[in-house]
């Protein structure tokens, strides 16, 4: 994996940090209690990990010249700190306590925890959530639950969400409890649209996906009733799960895929005159457009005034081109196997012209070759429009680089070490790195400027630089066990963290741009900072 | 499955003539001269010369008429759900309404959002109202079997009944005679049931809407619906014989018109049994002019006193049309190449008052006239001569307007400033090696777009036979629909007739049916999808909207 999840949990046992007290007739529980915490979670040049136990952040910083650790309150049981995006924020979402002996029941909240030390500001959700979706600005939050969820309370609405504005305070609006209405479902995901205009006006788009239809929310005006798209009838025995989305704002249209359904449903919102104070100005009219069999990616092409979608399935070798204003479709003949689309802006070896290009490509394994589209005149030229490009090994999965004009491919791996190609969008190269140790974990720095590797089983740390291709790696005191690049900003050069994995908190910290051991900072120790603080459990 | 609707008789209806049979066994070709445009004698001659006589014009009544819609919203049945979605045009929003078991036969009354609809296995009609808060639904029970509608021009009332001409229909029990009238009133439809004569064929209500007459096979039944008060029978005005008794004539009285008087018109034994065709209504309802087949005489029922007079025009009258007006009608005599202008009712009486207009050097047997009343087009579908002449019915001028193909169908724009001639295919490939361009034009399916002004003409070849088309009320653009499944071929046309510039628009699933929403200045496509599917054309920009599983978008939740 290329892309590791920003979440772990990290359990670590106090126990091999209690002193023996001899002669002591009462043994504080605090000794005995386990440090489970939730991170790190990295926002500007801060760390933070989250002490379940204590219910508290600790912020360490990493511009700092004395490395200082903050702690930061949050709510009881705190289950998910996650990153605020285009916001040097982290946040924590809790789940609050039901009341046990001498601990008073505490509503569910989401803690907005500031990098750079501004007061948190504390949400309430009321109901221990266990998920947060947000927009891709940041803007909003929606506190919800995962099909699996499981509540620890006697009774609990999965159907319920909180719709948080974290632009504005906390306060008895915000965030907005609500119930989505259900057909039997329970919200897989949530996603968010880009601004919408709709009647003049632009709306932030909540889009609550399950099992056979979708909700949309108007987070403009939250105080409105949701709108409910079902995917199928009711006789209808198909598991449709709704599983991609995409926005095309300027048609006022969402498009929805959905395993086991071999259409597409366009989601047209038309401008409609509200029913009352509450009543939306819109209402969504279903295109279902037929896709092939199982689509399994979806792009949107060409302008505003000839949108049309590109839809690609597994098992087929072409690609479809659908009008969804007249349901028409045009079949694009493939060499190779695609699963994948990625469109992208570039020239190609024939044409100096920087323009809409997609790259239609297999992951898993299916195929070792991938296919160039040009989008111009796609309808009339169809084949003649596709360029394979051949590569040695099946692509397992991709990662886009698109500020390179590139994509990392990762390949089968026949054994335990890995390899990578960069594929050159502009000039259709392939440029494969090798690897002698496996790639999970491998990260690029927040630039793309290096790819980072760090095997768990060497206390060294590998990277490649992506424009020259030179390889390096540093000498660390300890193996690690997940790298995180941070972002510089204000003049602070990015920097590379690696993790170690000691109980009390261990990691380095290298310059990405010019990672030396001999200016590495090693910090120890920082999860038990106000230890003594805490409150047992 | 779901049926688009039938839609209503109205002002947009376009009077189409068409030859069912081109071949008509005298043994011209398509490559004949008519190309160059030089007349061919026609080979026409009276039955008793023994020479083969062209076909009769076939006049074909299908899909070329009002669109099906309201003002704004337009409705489609779903008889396997008993449902009929009312799609609103303008935001595309689905709303599906429950109705009788079975809705299939479907029409709206013109200009209002308003719907009727046959339940075929509870013989009942639904009558849907639409405003911008829903639609309500009402039924009231009819006559079993009905399968066709027809809604008066003022929406007040409706007729349901068997027409045995409409594709499927079947009557393996009941009767062929009963009609029910459905007063429309948003506070309580009610319906009534009638016996009027045998096989209804046509429905005409006078321009006010207070009379409707029913053509049968019998003669006309007149409904007067101001004085309905209770199932009757409602006897005949024949256009037959009057040795033989009309239907139920022991009265001689209308529907609800106790006074009327008695049947009282001229022996004509000649004629008994013979079927009239082309019955038209004068638009105040005052006569009615028929024509009877291969006969050269004409027929004029004076509908308040049954009294019937007939001329002898002297030669076979292949075809018959009223002015919009009602103050004359226009009589072609095809074996004369002549077109008689009958003033009514004064032509009837005195023969001097008929102005025969000679079209020297063409073969015509049908005439359509524009509905402003303007001017005609005189042809023949019984021929394959690729000419039509246009007559302008102010001071009777002609002027020949020279096509590429045979002519299958006629129809003027609303505005009468163009008209599009729907032409035959002789049939094989015209992509077929070694032909010639006349051969390859000749087996192309095609229309022809005709300035009526200029007189210049477009010829349009089609990958597939023109199906249905419409005409949008402000004449500026039509739409064709084109489907040949066995080629893929599932296509509409928007031909903007100010231009004559065709764009080609391209269907995801074959098209059915095309109307036009005056309310939104949108066209409609209804296409033959299992979960429904429509698109909605902008006339003016061409703009394109589909929406596809009426049920499920009326399932939408908010």
């Amino acid at each position: 994996m290329l892309n590791p999840s920003r979440r772990t949990f990290l359990s670590l046992g106090l126990a091999a940090l209690s002193l023996a007290l001899p002669g002591c007739p009462e043994r504080d529980a605090l000794l005995d209690a386990q440090l489970t915490v939730l991170g790190p979670v990295a926002a500007a040049q801060t760390l933070t990990w989250v002490d379940t136990n204590a219910a508290a952040a600790r912020v360490l910083d990493l511009a700092s010249t004395t490395l200082a650790v903050r702690s930061v309150p949050v709510g009881l049981d705190p289950v998910l700190a996650v990153a605020r995006r285009d916001h040097d924020e982290v946040m924590v979402l809790s789940r609050g306590s039901r009341g046990e002996p001498g601990v008073a029941p505490s509503p569910g909240t989401l803690a907005v925890i500031s990098a750079a030390g501004a007061p948190a500001r504390t949400y309430t959700v009321g109901s221990p959530f266990n998920a947060v979706s947000q927009t891709s600005d940041g803007r909003f939050a929606i506190a919800h639950y995962l099909p699996s969820a499981t509540s620890g309370r006697l009774l609990f609405n999965p159907n319920e969400i909180a719709v948080v504005d974290l632009d504005a305070a906390p306060s008895a609006t915000n965030p907005a409890r609500r119930t989505v209405r259900s057909f039997g479902g329970v919200p897989n995901a949530v996603a968010f649209s880009p601004p919408m205009p709709i009647n003049g006006t632009a709306r932030t788009l909540a889009v609550v996906l399950s099992d056979a239809y979708v909700t949309l929310i108007d987070l403009t005006n939250p105080q409105r009733a949701e709108t409910t798209v079902r995917l199928t009838l009711p006789e209808d025995a198909r598991a449709i799960r709704p599983t991609q989305l995409l926005f095309d704002p300027e048609q006022s249209t969402v498009y929805a895929r959905a395993e086991q359904s071999n259409d597409v449903y366009a989601l047209r919102l038309a401008p409609v005159t509200p029913d009352g104070p509450d009543g939306n100005d819109f209402r969504p009219t279903i295109n279902q457009l037929a896709a092939g069999r199982n689509p399994s990616d979806m792009a949107l092409i060409g302008e505003a005034s000839a949108r049309k979608l590109l839809v690609v399935s597994p098992g087929s070798r072409d690609a479809r081109v659908i009008d969804a204003r007249a349901n028409t479709t045009v079949t694009v003949p493939l060499d190779a196997v695609a699963n994948r689309i990625l469109l992208f802006a570039a020239p190609s070896p024939r044409d100096a012209t920087v323009a809409p290009r997609a790259l239609l490509y297999a992951t898993g394994g299916l195929a070792s070759a991938v296919s160039f589209l040009e989008l111009t005149d796609l309808d009339a030229r169809r084949g003649q429009n596709v360029e394979t490009v051949q590569l040695s090994r099946p692509v397992l999965s991709a990662l886009d680089l698109p500020e390179r004009g590139a994509v990392m491919l990762d390949h089968a791996s026949a054994g335990s070490t890995g390899q990578l190609s960069l594929l050159d969008l502009a000039r259709r190269t392939v440029s494969p790195i090798f690897a002698e140790v496996p790639l999970q974990g491998a990260t690029f720095d927040s630039d793309r400027q290096r790819l980072w590797v760090a095997p768990s089983y060497t206390a060294r740390m590998g990277y490649i630089a992506l424009d020259t291709f030179g390889p390096g790696e540093v000498r660390l005191d300890e193996p690690a066990t997940r790298v995180i690049p941070l972002p510089g900003a204000m003049g602070r050069p990015g920097r590379v963290v690696a993790l170690h994995p000691a109980s009390a908190g261990s990691l380095t910290v290298l310059d990405a741009a010019n990672p030396q051991r001999e200016t590495a900072r090693m910090v120890r120790g920082f999860l038990l900072d106000s230890l003594l603080d805490r409150s047992a459990p | 499955m779901w049926l688009t609707a039938v839609p209503a008789a109205a002002g947009m209806s376009l009077a189409l003539h068409a030859c069912g049979d081109n071949s008509g066994g005298v043994g011209l070709t398509p490559s004949d001269s008519y190309d160059a445009g030089a007349f061919v004698d026609a080979p026409s001659a009276s039955q008793d010369t023994g020479v083969t006589v062209p076909p009769p014009e076939v006049e074909e009544r299908r899909a070329f008429q009002t669109p099906q819609a309201g003002g704004r919203f337009v409705y489609v049945a779903n008889p396997t759900r008993d449902t009929v979605a009312v799609i609103d045009s303008s935001t595309l929003a689905i709303q599906s309404v429950e109705t009788g078991d079975g809705p299939t036969h479907l029409v709206t009354v013109p200009g209002q959002d308003i719907a009727l609809v046959i339940n075929v296995n509870s013989h009942t009609l639904s009558v849907l109202r639409t405003t911008a808060t829903g639609t309500t639904s009402r039924s009231v029970p009819i006559v079993a079997g009905a399968n066709a509608l027809a809604v008066a021009p003022d929406g007040r009332h409706a007729l349901a009944y068997f027409d045995s001409t409409l594709p499927g229909a079947s009557a393996s029990n009941g009767s062929f005679q009963d009609l029910s009238v459905i007063t429309l009133d948003p506070a309580m439809d009610r319906a009534v049931q009638l016996s009027v004569g045998f096989r209804p064929l046509e429905v005409l209500f006078t321009a006010d809407g207070a009379s409707a007459f029913v053509v049968t096979e019998d003669g006309i039944s007149i409904l007067r619906f101001a004085a309905i008060t209770g199932p009757t029978i409602v006897p005949n005005v024949s256009l037959e014989d009057t040795s033989i008794a009309p239907v139920g004539s022991d009265g001689g009285v209308d529907a609800g018109d106790a006074s009327a008087p008695s049947l009282d018109a001229t022996v004509d034994a000649g004629l008994a049994r013979v079927p009239a065709r082309d019955v038209s209504i004068t638009p105040d309802g005052r006569y009615a002019v028929a024509r009877i087949e291969g006969t050269s005489t004409l027929r004029l029922v004076d509908l308040a006193t049954r009294a019937i007079t007939s001329i002898d025009v002297g030669g076979v009258v292949t075809d018959l049309d009223v002015s919009p007006s009602g103050g004359y009608a226009l009589a072609v005599v095809r074996d004369r190449s002549q077109v008689l202008r009958v003033p009514i009712p004064m032509g009837f009486a005195d023969a001097t008052a008929i102005q025969r207009t000679d079209v020297t050097g063409e073969f015509v047997g049908s005439v359509t006239i524009a509905p402003d009343g303007s001017r005609a087009l005189l042809y023949t579908t019984a021929l394959p001569i690729e000419r039509v002449t246009l007559m302008e019915l102010g001071d009777s001028s002609l002027q020949v307007v020279r096509m590429r193909k045979a002519v299958r169908a006629v129809a003027f724009a609303p505005d009468a400033r163009t008209a599009l001639v729907v032409h035959t295919s002789i049939g094989g490939s015209p992509t077929e090696a070694g032909i010639g361009l006349e051969a390859q034009i000749d087996r192309s399916f095609g229309y022809t777009l005709v300035d009526t002004a200029t007189r210049f003409a477009k010829l349009q070849l089609t990958a597939a036979d023109v199906g249905p088309f419409a005409i949008v009320p402000d004449g500026s653009h039509a739409f064709v629909l084109l489907r040949d499944d066995a080629r893929l071929v599932a296509e509409a046309q928007r031909v903007s007739l100010r231009s004559f510039v065709i764009e080609s628009i391209a269907l995801g699933s074959p098209p059915l049916s095309v109307g036009a929403v005056p309310g939104t200045a949108r066209a409609f496509i209804g296409q033959d999808h299992p979960e429904g599917r429509i698109t909605f054309v902008d006339w003016n920009t061409g703009a394109l909207q589909s929406v596809t599983g009426f049920e499920l978008n009326s399932r939408v939740v908010d």
